[in-house]
């Protein structure tokens, strides 16, 4: 677990970390004045899309039973039963716990961030299949 | 200097608000000068928007970061990402329009601040529970076809079944984290999160809020992680 609270200096910027884990409410909450609301900010529309994929599929759905059909439930909880659902997770050492799969959208959301940065390219950055990768602590070390 | 491109709003604050701006700059590549608006009551925080705004990594975090400076020196109602003011007259004439809402929404955040909590959930672990502990998953386990309608109606009973579990586990957070706060909300979702909930916590009480988070997480165990980010503006909590 993370808690980057209490400690945090009152004037230390915030790391690039912290902005991911609230992106979404920079970006779908906060007050708007409703009819001042004048530009129209693609990469903010494409970014919550990303962020509110739906991974409910029929792919999932075999996914998670070809995970189901691979368990040998006699085997310890802590062994490694699902490769295919983690994908390739790259976090590892002792006392982490692994996160789940499925977070293709997060990742779009990271690499349209990525791809935001600095440059001035107005290029759609495509929506990625949602096809797991990374896992969301894994991303954020490349980040951070 | 006129603003072609219009008035960025920031956040709206009481008239009685420091305002220390200094070491902040605004969106956009050259980053303009913040400055405050007096609106009788209720004073804006704003700067001359950029050309071509959009929302990308460095304006966001530009964004995040001046507000959360600003909140950490008096209560503040922080904009969404990317509010335009036509123009600064009529931004003031909208400000005086709503004074009175906006003041009774900065007495309700006075002394709180928002805690974002994210529970992870480890799918690993809720698979295996599924299929150890889910009637409907077993039975479908051992009966059905391999063929590919079986496989995803067996997909479906395992994704409902792991679907109630992080449902459980959310509320079980929610439950235990509530009392610690003045409101709580549940956030946008987020992929790869059973809950995303903000809190409106005291900051007496942040402590005591930040200490159970841990524990909680303890009592998860291997089933989840929660993951706490805060004091953050309390963007969850200014409802239009």
């Amino acid at each position: 677990m993370t808690v980057s609270t209490q400690q945090r200096s009152i004037d230390r910027a915030p790391r690039s970390s912290s902005l991911y884990d609230v992106l979404e409410l920079i970006l779908d909450k906060g007050l708007v004045i409703d009819i001042y609301v004048r530009v129209s900010l693609v990469g903010i529309e494409l970014i919550t899309i990303d962020a509110r994929i739906v991974i409910a599929s029929v792919d999932t759905y075999l996914r998670f039973a070809e995970a189901v059909n691979r368990l040998d439930l006699t085997q310890s909880k802590d062994s490694k039963t699902l490769p295919e659902m983690v994908g390739s997770i790259t976090e590892g050492g002792a006392g982490r716990k692994a996160k789940g799969a499925l977070e293709g959208a997060a990742e779009a959301v990271s690499d349209a961030f990525t791809k935001g940065r600095g440059e001035e390219g107005e290029k759609k950055e495509k929506v990625r299949a949602s096809r797991p990768t990374h896992t969301r602590r894994a991303r954020e070390e490349e980040e951070g | 200097m006129a603003a072609e491109n219009g008035t960025y709003v920031f956040a709206i604050v009481g008239a009685n608000h420091p305002c220390r701006l200094a070491g902040l700059t605004g969106v956009g590549e050259s980053g303009a000068p913040l400055r405050r608006l007096d609106a009788g009551s209720v004073v804006a925080i704003v700067s001359d928007a950029p050309p071509g705004l959009r929302a990308k990594r460095r304006d966001l975090l530009t964004h995040h970061r001046v507000l959360a400076q600003l909140s950490e020196q008096g209560p503040l109602l922080p904009m969404r990402f990317g509010v335009v003011a036509p123009n600064e007259k009529e931004l003031d004439a909208e400000l005086r329009r709503e004074a009175d809402h906006h003041l009774a929404m900065l007495a309700q955040l006075a002394g709180r601040v928002e805690m974002n909590v994210k529970l992870l959930p480890n799918e690993d672990v809720l698979v295996r529970e599924a299929a150890t502990e889910d009637a409907a998953v077993q039975e479908l386990r051992g009966t059905v076809s391999p063929d590919r309608e079986g496989q995803i109606q067996l997909g479906e009973a395992v994704a409902g079944a792991v679907k109630q579990r992080e449902r459980a586990d959310a509320e079980r957070v929610l439950a235990t984290l509530q009392p610690f706060a003045s409101q709580t909300v549940e956030g946008p979702d987020v992929t790869g999160c059973a809950l995303n909930a903000g809190f409106l916590v005291d900051r007496d009480n942040l402590a005591k809020f930040a200490e159970r988070v841990t524990r909680l997480d303890a009592e998860l165990g291997d089933r989840a992680s929660l993951k706490c980010t805060g004091p953050i503006p309390a963007y969850s909590f200014v409802a239009t």
